[in-house]
């Protein structure tokens, strides 16, 4: 399927990862991915890759599930891999190939630089796996609620995020749908040059402008109808609270961070 | 006393024709009411004046005594008066069952112990329990009906309202649905049925027909299929019985006008 | 000449937890109308998806008029013969114009320009729709729902298909749309286009088609002729699945002693056949 979209893809199942606070999940994988960029050697590069392979252990989510929700990245990520491996020089070389040479600065760099970019998206991945979008929802916008004072409408921006995340699969559907219906006509998605198939587009991307209008009149109908007149006022059926779970998370992180900059300085 | 009084209401979108013609109508508490029209006839637009989505463009509409031309009742209006529409996947707000169900009573400011009693009530009452913390976009157009109205019984109203909320359905989904209200009218909720479906008349204890934004008929089910002749004219079917009882009527065979099955078959066997 | 599924089964790849179509054999006849009955989930779209190989088969084979759905070099050929109308066809219409979007398909499948305006009237009018250089030249979002699904129904005329596969063509019309897109397509199969038509409505069914599939589960329970299908109400009530309302008028009264002869599943049917009762008992007796 040419449409299949795996933003915000969860992955139901019950696991101590999944039942953790969303806002530590955010700030653990935000701290997590800023980690990575001072994982330079090729122990702290295990050293990070352990913590992952750990942690989707503990998730509960086959490991092939999240192979399948970093497949659309995964194009770029050997690409800027071998621009590493063939740009990169410094170093002994140790193969010359035509015009291009490998050296080994640029082996380390090749390493590095893709492993830096995987273990970036695997850890991004994990949340959206392990947290349904309710949460990381109520999540967002209790943590940009301090912003409100501010003028920021984090109530809103949650909402127009929830609401997008809950249309993903209507939209992909609709895509589907629609491209098999011109393609019922004559259109012939696989071959023709550029020109064309970009012509294509036209055929589906007009219906599908036209069918959002009408779910967003739709939607906008019903929301009215249920009394929704923005966030004031309004309570909250999912309570987010730090518990016991939480802090132990934490502790461990805490821990695992200490280990990271004793091994940066040591070794 | 009514629950809702509309009081020769005119209404048009924009600049075009009159969509709503100087229509008045009062319901009764309790009352379990189907409107027919073909499309355009202005029913949609009617139901959409009875939780304040529309205002009049003269006339007036009360609901519960309120009036919809003050803002500051459109809230409590549209607490007591639940609207089910026709798309299924356009009413869901989230992707999770639970979680879209609580959001009418999240907008009230509901406490959240009385949330989570209402959203587990609400499940319970549309039978979904097995689905409560599934995707809305994994269920069927039937189930998702069942959600949207288990997100309006959550909200506690008196009256709801189905806006052709069983046109995408298959036959089992639209029947599951029919029940359902009548099961709900039961519990003593008001019901308002728009369709252009004929069966889903039977069920009613009141018909209306509306044709270019006026009301047509008003009556019992029976009383209105009276008319049948001319409600073919209008765009809209009759029940099989009354189709039949006309295509023997040009066969030389006079029946009396019945709208069940087995009143007309015990009719048949004794003429035959 | 004819649609021939030959031991078809279709999987949604290789973790699904049932397939959508199971061993599935049958051939439709040219020039016939047969309707597909089944609940949601049955496999009866994939199935209408095969026709015109929007779908090809995880194994099996699928031939129109002899040529392999499979075959990617008979792709073109089968998109040209098999009409396929979608659920809400009308939700498909792009183009500024009408005349543009009618034009579309032809387009496509090599039509010559100064050819179009003569297949575009021509799709309409077959359409019993009068191509007014007005309504070809309005925007087709500017019209009607009932409007908008005869502009995309001529838009499917226009690749001037043999076969018809349409999916629920009726949904979502008010009855009288309902019976107008009804005689429509009868009208097209009296002009000798072969349509297998998805519908959940058993009385649209027995008015229009004389050949019907039941599918459940992804396997093709019975194929055969309406009044074949429709007089086994108990096959059908185990899987879920009703009959005409005549065809219940006449069991019923069959029930209470009132035997009208032959099966019946049309109103038109039922009424004849009890006014010849009433005449004279049926068979002379």
């Amino acid at each position: 399927m040419a449409f299949k979209v795996t933003i915000g893809q969860f992955y139901n199942t019950k696991s101590i990862i999944h039942k953790l606070d969303p806002r530590i999940k955010i700030l653990v994988s935000f701290a997590f991915m800023v980690l990575v960029f001072f994982a330079d050697s090729i122990v702290l590069n295990v050293y990070i890759a352990l913590a992952l392979l750990a942690l989707i252990y503990l998730s509960k989510v086959p490991l092939k599930v999240v192979l399948k929700a970093i497949r659309p990245v995964f194009f770029f990520l050997v690409l800027a891999g071998l621009m590493n491996l063939f740009f990169v020089q410094g170093g002994n070389v140790l193969a010359n190939l035509g015009p291009i040479t490998i050296s080994e600065a640029g082996l380390n760099a090749f390493f590095i630089y893709t492993f830096r970019f995987l273990f970036l998206v695997v850890a991004g991945t994990l949340v959206a796996l392990t947290t349904n979008p309710i949460q990381l929802t109520d999540a967002l916008e209790s943590m940009l609620s301090p912003l409100q004072k501010l003028g920021l409408p984090a109530h809103e921006l949650s909402m127009m995020l929830s609401i997008a995340l809950r249309f993903i699969p209507t939209f992909s559907k609709e895509a589907e749908r629609i491209i098999k219906a011109q393609s019922s006509r004559g259109a012939d998605f696989e071959s023709g040059n550029l020109i064309e198939r970009v012509k294509l587009f036209i055929p589906i991307i007009v219906p599908l402008f036209a069918s959002s209008m009408r779910h967003a009149d739709n939607l906008a109908n019903a929301m009215d109808a249920r009394c929704y007149t923005g966030g004031e006022g309004r309570t909250h059926y999912r309570e987010l609270a730090i518990d016991k779970r939480d802090i132990t998370a934490l502790i461990i992180c805490a821990i695992y961070l200490l280990v990271f900059i004793a091994l940066k300085i040591y070794l | 006393m009514s629950i809702l009084n509309c009081r020769e209401i005119n209404f048009s979108y924009e600049d075009k024709e009159r969509v709503l013609d100087n229509l008045s109508l009062s319901l009764e508490p309790g009352s379990y009411t189907v409107i027919l029209g073909h499309n355009g006839s202005g029913k949609s637009t009617l139901a959409r004046h009875i939780n304040a989505l529309l205002l009049p463009d003269s006339g007036s509409v009360e609901v519960f005594g309120l009036s919809t031309s003050s803002e500051d009742n459109w809230l409590e209006i549209r607490r007591n008066a639940g609207m089910v529409f026709q798309y299924p996947d356009d009413q869901m707000v989230t992707s999770v069952v639970r979680d879209d169900i609580a959001f009418g009573p999240e907008n009230l400011g509901i406490p959240r112990d009385e949330i989570i009693e209402r959203v587990e009530a609400a499940i319970e009452a549309v039978e979904m329990q097995d689905f409560a913390d599934a995707d809305p976009s994994d269920l069927s157009g039937g189930q998702k009906q069942r959600i949207a109205i288990a997100g309006i019984l959550a909200m506690r109203p008196k009256l709801i309202i189905f806006d052709e909320a069983g046109a995408m359905l298959d036959p089992q989904g639209r029947q599951d649905l029919s029940d359902r209200m009548k099961s709900l009218n039961e519990q003593g909720y008001t019901i308002i049925h728009i369709t252009h479906f004929i069966e889903d008349a039977l069920e009613a204890s009141r018909v209306l027909v509306l044709d270019e934004g006026k009301i047509l008929y008003d009556g019992s089910p029976q009383e209105v299929f009276e008319h049948s002749d001319h409600l073919k004219e209008l765009g809209l079917d009759a029940p099989f019985s009354i189709n039949l009882i006309s295509a023997l009527k040009a066969r030389g065979i006079d029946l009396r006008v019945t709208l069940g099955q087995d009143e007309l078959i015990d009719q048949l066997v004794e003429v035959l | 000449m004819s649609i021939v599924f030959d031991q078809v089964s279709y999987t949604y790849g290789p973790n699904a937890p049932y397939q959508a179509l199971n061993q599935v054999s049958c051939t439709i006849e040219l020039g016939s109308f047969s309707g597909i009955i089944g609940h949601t989930g049955s496999g009866k779209s994939t199935f209408l998806e095969h026709i015109n190989g929007l779908k090809t088969p995880s194994s099996g084979k699928v031939l129109i008029n002899g040529l392999d759905t499979s075959n990617k070099e008979d792709k073109k050929d089968i998109r040209k013969l098999v009409g396929f109308v979608a659920q809400n066809p009308e939700h498909q219409l792009f183009a500024e114009t009408v005349f543009d979007d009618i034009a579309f398909g032809p387009l496509h499948t090599g039509a010559k320009e100064e050819e179009l305006t003569s297949i575009v009237e021509k799709s309409l009018r077959r359409l019993e729709v009068e191509p007014t250089a007005e309504l070809l030249a309005s925007s087709p979002f500017d019209l009607s729902g009932g409007q908008q699904r005869r502009i995309a129904l001529a838009g499917i005329l226009a690749m001037e298909p043999q076969i018809l596969a349409m999916d629920e063509p009726l949904a979502g019309l008010d009855p009288q749309g309902r019976q107008q897109v009804l005689k429509l397509c009868q009208k097209l199969n009296n002009e000798g286009i072969t349509i297998v038509m998805i519908s959940h409505s058993m009385d649209e069914i027995a008015e229009v088609a004389d050949h019907i599939i039941v599918m459940n589960k992804g396997e093709l329970i019975e194929h055969g002729r309406v009044e074949k299908i429709f007089s086994e109400p108990e096959k059908l009530k185990r899987l879920g699945l009703d009959i005409p309302e005549a065809s219940k008028y006449y069991f019923e009264l069959k029930k209470r002693g009132v035997d009208l002869g032959d099966f019946v599943y049309t109103l038109d049917q039922l009424a004849d056949a009890i006014a010849a009762y009433k005449v004279g008992g049926v068979d002379g007796i």
